[in-house]
């Protein structure tokens, strides 16, 4: 028995800390989700500066700059979509499909649109679905013709605001309902408020029991990152390159047709993930740093490959992507390809070093 | 010849003979309410709909095994949970022990992917009960424990001990020994947890592990056969399967055994413990008849046989997972897997499906990793497809990738093979698995 209790204590006695710490990372994460929805209300305050001044006086000059704080709306909100988990999906928040229920239906916005119902303030919009809302019949509002078409030009776009006053006061309460909405996801998230943020930085430390410790946030942060990859591979390339209709492109499908920002809102969806695996560049913990605790080259794999595809979605910029996927498939196919590699190194190769997704059947095991 | 058979019928009279039937009791009652325990955690958990209702698809291992519609799955839980109470109480054995069998047998039969190693032990410790005279005694309204045939105890003694042997066997892989895999990557998983966290990220503990494993698979029964180590081999089965259920989520499994192995001590234990006398045993004439004889040999062929069946296929059985299922392969692998699959109809129209939009969570972790599934998923794409009115015939090529024990990912399934109309496994289109570990 003596000997027995020797060699424990000396098997104890080589452990010497532990390589990564998940608890920080989680940490880490939960500011990050408080850092970005501060953005994206930032981002809001603008924009609805920007709408006000617009339908003041709709002007060319105008136009371009509501496009403009609507863009870095969109992308503030791209950048957290790596976070659209608990108050973003789930009961009873569940704020998502009125921020970003996307692609845009025009033909519906416009039935709103030419409706009677009255456009107070963003309460009027609260009781209907997530299409007439949000950012994506935000971006129809200001970028959309009709059903088929964008706005040729500003002057176009400050004609229309000018001989329909019922569209700015459209934008204008959408823009309201955004901003009530990000702020009930902020109370949601918030110490203040319903505090979900301590269910990543304290789990079991509420009530609501989602995560029984730090390792399972951590597999949770980690498997939200992959699925908001493979989002951006499969929903926002793939499915418009028709990868999912015996390949006949679907245009329609694409994330911003109207605005032809579909590429650049997919590649900064990417950043956004990008940003949890790196973590801010200094001290605070990523995934990666977890990854890279393990294996420093299959860390250095996945780097090069999250480089490689933003640079392939960057590629597709330059015309829109609606139109890529007609003429130059193969450009979006390997923008898809490269994504797909990503997601291989993430969800095969990282999770089965760190042990997120252990395999036992979650029953029972083994 | 007159030896010998002197010889089988001295061990026909011996299997015969009776014995004290407490310790036989005692397991029947433990193993029922186990499973009506487990029932409702199943039920609790919520599982029932998550694995056998909300699933779009099912892969049951024989044709026409199908699921039914969600309240008829409750059903068949129900009348698990009813079955083992029954076994528990001993009334009417052999009718609840078979309605126990064909209800749980059906559930593991119903989908590949909820397959677990010891379900089918209990499939097959149910079978095996359901043969034996265990309602004869012991029950609720027979209370008194008299005698049973000693065959009853050694038959469940020896299939316990070919699960403990084959588990070991099935450690002596270079990853379990050399790699200490996968133990070391679900051990890593406790790294931060105060106090013991330092240690559980501590390769040699992994190590420490993997060698006691193999060591107690392959040598507690042995040391639990014998009187003057039993109490030793039977302390080293609670510690080690508490210490499994504490690490790993293995649900009933560390405590089916905890109550199974206790049949190892001598068949009267249990009265130790209300200190019951024991009933007299008379010398059997009467030997056990030759057709059982026969028919436990063949159960035991069987038994040995079907774990054996993975050394017939070339490669590593963790990978290729030909004959790996019934052959007890308990935590000696870690496998993760992606897979996407290209649809081309006739006329070279290509669809790509992601696992996601096919699979449920659970079928998403294990369909992609195991070949033979991977080839049922294309069969049932490839059948919806055509009776969508794609034009035939259409092929299902799979984007299969998978990693073991930490290995670098690489291709599962040659992609350049039509799985919908692809041979069973074993087939050339299971790519070799490429030993090259990562540093």
């Amino acid at each position: 028995m003596r000997v027995a209790l020797v060699t424990m204590m000396m098997v104890l006695g080589c452990g010497d800390g532990p390589s990564f710490d998940v608890p920080a990372l989680n940490a880490n994460a939960a500011a990050l989700v408080e850092a970005s929805y501060e953005e994206a209300a930032a981002e809001v305050d603008a924009l609805a500066t920007a709408a006000a001044d617009f339908c003041t006086a709709p002007t060319a000059p105008g136009h371009d700059a509501l496009v403009t704080r609507l863009e870095a709306t969109r992308v503030a909100f791209k950048h957290a979509e790596v976070f659209a988990f608990g108050p973003y999906t789930d009961s009873p928040w569940r704020v998502g499909p009125d921020l970003d229920l996307w692609p845009v239906e025009p033909d519906r916005v416009d039935a709103f649109l030419g409706g009677d119902e009255p456009l107070t303030d963003g309460e009027a919009l609260e009781r209907v679905g997530g299409k007439l809302k949000g950012l994506p019949a935000l971006e129809y509002l200001v970028h959309g013709s009709d059903v088929s078409r964008p706005f040729v030009n500003g002057d176009e776009a400050a004609v229309a605001f000018q001989e329909d006053a019922r569209r700015c006061d459209y934008l204008r309460v959408a823009i309201e309902n955004l901003d009530a909405r990000l702020d009930d996801l902020r109370a949601a998230w918030s110490l203040e408020g319903d505090r979900y943020a301590l269910e990543l930085s304290a789990p079991g430390s509420t009530d609501r029991e989602i995560y029984d410790d730090a390792f399972e946030v951590g597999s949770a942060l980690f498997e939200q990152m992959v699925f908001t990859i493979e989002n951006v591979q499969q929903l926002k390339l793939g499915k418009p390159l028709g990868l999912r209709t015996q390949g006949r492109p679907e245009p329609d499908s694409a994330e911003a047709r109207f605005s032809e920002r579909s590429a650049l809102y997919a590649r900064e969806t990417l950043a956004g993930a990008r940003q949890l695996y790196d973590g801010a560049p200094d001290s605070e913990l990523g995934i990666g740093d977890w990854i890279a605790s393990r294996s420093e080259t299959l860390d250095a794999q996945i780097v090069a490959a999250f480089d490689a595809a933003a640079e392939a979605i960057e590629d597709l910029e330059g015309e829109s992507l609606e139109a890529r996927v007609e003429t130059e498939p193969e450009v979006v196919r390997l923008a898809y390809d490269r994504l797909r590699t990503l997601r291989r190194l993430l969800a095969v190769d990282a999770a089965g070093l760190v042990a997120v997704t252990v395999t036992f059947n979650p029953t029972d095991g083994d | 010849m007159g030896t010998e058979g002197g010889s089988w019928l001295r061990l026909r009279r011996h299997l015969a003979a009776p014995i004290d039937g407490a310790s036989l009791v005692a397991f029947r009652v433990a193993f029922g309410l186990a499973m009506a325990a487990n029932v409702l955690r199943y039920e609790a958990q919520g599982w029932v709909d998550e694995l056998y209702v909300a699933p779009e698809l099912a892969f049951p291992f024989l044709e026409g095994v199908e699921r039914l519609p969600g309240p008829a799955m409750h059903g068949v839980f129900a009348v698990v949970l009813a079955s083992a109470l029954g076994i528990a109480s001993g009334l009417a054995h052999r009718l609840f022990t078979a309605v126990f069998l064909v209800a749980f047998t059906y559930l593991e039969l119903v989908d590949r992917t909820t397959y677990l190693n010891h379900y089918y032990l209990v499939s097959l410790l149910a079978a095996l009960m359901l043969v034996m005279p265990l309602g004869r005694t012991g029950t609720l309204r027979k209370r008194r424990i008299g005698t049973l045939p000693r065959w009853c105890l050694w038959t469940l003694r020896m299939q316990l001990g070919l699960v403990y042997v084959f588990a070991g066997l099935a450690k002596l892989r270079g990853d379990w020994l050399l790699r200490a895999e996968p133990l070391h990557t679900w051990l890593s998983r406790y790294a931060h947890a105060p106090l013991v966290g330092p240690v559980m990220d501590d390769p040699w503990l992994a190590y420490a592990f993997s060698w006691a494993g193999l060591f107690f698979d392959l040598f507690v029964v042995f040391f639990l056969l014998r009187p003057r180590t039993r109490p030793l081999a039977y302390a080293a089965v609670v510690v080690f399967h508490a210490v499994t259920a504490l690490l790993f989520p293995i649900g009933i499994f560390p405590w089916l055994m905890i109550v199974a192995t206790p049949l190892f001590f001598e068949p009267g234990w249990p009265r130790r413990l209300w200190r019951g006398e024991a009933p007299q045993t008379v010398e059997q004439r009467t030997p056990l008849p030759l057709a059982a004889l026969a028919l436990l040999g063949v159960w035991f062929a069987v038994q040995l046989a079907l774990p054996l069946r993975q050394h017939l296929h070339p490669g590593n059985a963790c990978w290729h997972e030909q004959g790996y299922r019934f052959a007890w392969n308990v935590m000696v692998m870690e496998k993760t897997g992606m897979l996407e699959l290209r649809v081309l109809d006739a006329e070279g129209r290509e669809t790509r499906l992601a696992a996601r939009e096919l699979l449920s969570p659970l079928q998403q972790r294990m369909v992609p990793t195991q070949p033979d599934l991977v080839r049922e998923l294309a069969r049932q794409v490839r059948a919806r497809f055509e009776a969508e009115g794609h034009p035939a015939p259409v092929e299902v090529r799979a984007d299969a990738w998978a990693s073991l024990n930490g290995r670098p990912s690489q291709r599962l399934i040659d992609p350049n093979v039509d799985l919908a109309h692809a041979g069973r496994p074993p087939a050339g289109w299971i790519l070799p698995l490429a030993e090259a570990t990562r540093r």
